[in-house]
């Protein structure tokens, strides 16, 4: 998943942030690297509890 | 006689008899090279009475619970002038059997770091190497106990906050069951994970401070109404033990897979069956934990807004990482996808370790999978530290580290003991059972007992 910075802008005013540009490349860069790394635990362990009927 | 290497319940023992005076121990204390403090207390001087076996015993409280008239800062420049007018029910408990408060410790701002290198008051050091960190969150509190700036301390763990730097410290930390401690006071990250957990130099000073300040507290509706630990016994005669192969991975240090396989025959030889084990779902911890941390935190978080307490601007980059982590997982866009899978994952785990503790009385684990690293990690190396204490704030599972032993560099290596839910006792007489048989707990970062 990629985060564009109208979308960074938008969760910094939603958890109320003052970022400076520079905070808001790196986050941006660092939710990316993150999100794929949920992606990959977090699907499997939805398929782990769909096999066990949950 | 060396009062540094007294437990808090041998401290306590002299106090009360008179066999001590508050003098002598402030003479014994270390002072704080360490950074370890963030606003200090004058030694008390008189001897503080109370019925509790550690009155009078110096302690100390990390500074995310509030102290009545005593700035409660959360290691934040965002709270830097915060007095609460009230005081955390741990706070109250302690105070009113005899804890003789020394202040208030260093810690990662908003308890959200691995290595109480986010504060705003600058890094705790380690006793043991001053050049590395004493681990976090609850670093100061860690880093205080082992150089003996005070025999116990409180700290709090959302992921392993207390486990973790008791390990790189060479001490014996605790997190309690979810429940059985009091949360009201304490200025949350995540609440369905945070709990209070004491920091002492053995197993049986830790279940002492846990009676204390334990129990059910009307302020706290998640506080449970519980019968004391009590003093443990440390019989492990019967006790089956499984060591998980997932925290057994080439991540482990050498040195640190092999004290703590050590420390599992010293089980053993005490009567406790021991095998390999395997939970495949400790794989989604990490993910999971990230998950709800982020979440709860920017909600707890947005209470610090508006006039009373300035621009948010001034939060460390940590604190601002996760609450944006936590307001897209909450998101339209993220939650499904991630809250709603990390719940699932969530469920998996807890069924998980309802499952493996019909079989075993206790698993045994690396507390981390390293010793205490040098100050300046990234940001996502400070993450990985917590890779096996995760899983128990997810399941609200009893769990504590002790000192192991020490790796070729002289640094103490921490194994941790994981109970069932509100099996406090059953860890902590396990861990008493094993400080019975070794003397890795009684070590102080001074020259004679450097390896």
């Amino acid at each position: 998943m990629e985060f564009t910075p109208e979308q960074i802008d938008r969760l910094s005013a939603l958890a109320c942030l003052s970022l400076s540009a520079e905070e808001q490349e790196t986050f941006a860069l660092e939710l990316e690297q993150f999100a794929a790394r949920l992606d990959v635990l977090l699907e499997e362990s939805v398929w782990a509890a769909e096999r066990e009927g949950r | 006689m060396e009062l540094r290497r007294l437990s808090a319940l041998e401290l306590g023992q002299l106090l009360t008899k008179r066999a001590l005076s508050p003098a002598d121990v402030q003479k014994a204390a270390a002072a704080d090279t360490l950074n370890a403090f963030i606003t200090g207390v004058p030694f008390p001087e008189s001897t503080a009475e109370g019925s509790s076996p550690l009155a009078g015993v110096p302690m100390a409280y990390k500074d995310n619970l509030c102290t009545k008239d005593l700035p409660t800062t959360c290691g934040s420049k965002l709270l830097r002038d915060y007095v609460p007018s009230y005081d955390a029910t741990v706070v109250e408990r302690l105070t009113a059997v005899g804890a003789v408060s020394l202040g208030k410790l260093n810690m990662d701002e908003f308890a959200m770091g691995g290595t109480s290198e986010t504060s705003h008051f600058g890094p705790t050091r380690n006793p043991w190497d001053p050049s590395r960190s004493p681990g976090g969150s609850s670093g100061g509190s860690a880093a205080a106990v082992a150089a003996r700036q005070v025999w116990y301390a409180l700290g709090t763990d959302t992921g392993g906050s207390v486990r973790q730097p008791a390990a790189y410290c060479g001490v014996t930390g605790l997190k309690p069951s979810y429940g059985r401690v009091s949360r009201y006071g304490l200025i949350a990250h995540a609440s369905s994970l945070d709990q209070i957990g004491p920091i002492a130099p053995t197993a049986a000073d830790c279940a002492a401070v846990l009676d204390l300040m334990g129990g059910k507290d009307p302020r706290d509706a998640t506080s449970l109404d519980l019968p004391p630990v009590g003093p443990p016994d440390g019989d492990l005669r019967g006790r089956k033990i499984g060591l998980p192969a997932e925290c057994f991975g080439p991540e482990v240090e050498r040195d640190v897979a092999a004290a703590v396989l050590e420390a599992a025959q010293v089980l053993r030889a005490r009567g406790a069956t021991v095998e390999t084990c395997s939970i495949p779902e400790l794989r989604y911890a990490m993910a999971a934990y990230y998950v709800f941390s982020g979440a709860e935190a920017s909600s707890n978080l947005a209470r610090f807004h508006g006039p009373r307490y300035g621009d948010r601007a001034e939060l460390g980059r940590e604190v601002k990482a996760r609450i944006l982590l936590g307001a897209f997982v909450l998101s339209a866009e993220g939650y499904e996808d991630y809250y709603l899978a990390a719940q699932r994952a969530r469920a998996l785990i807890r069924r998980a370790f309802a499952a493996i503790f019909e079989r075993y009385d206790l698993l045994l684990t690396p507390t981390a999978p390293a010793t205490a690293p040098l100050l300046g990690l990234s940001p996502e190396e400070r993450r990985s530290t917590d890779l096996y204490t995760i899983p128990a704030n997810l399941a609200g599972l009893p769990a504590l580290s002790m000192p192991c032993g020490f790796d070729a560099r002289g640094l103490p290596i921490g194994v941790q003991l994981m109970g069932p839910a509100l099996g406090d006792a059953l860890v902590l007489g396990a861990a008493h059972g094993y400080q019975l048989e070794t003397d890795w707990h009684q070590r102080i970062p001074t020259e004679g007992d450097r390896p």
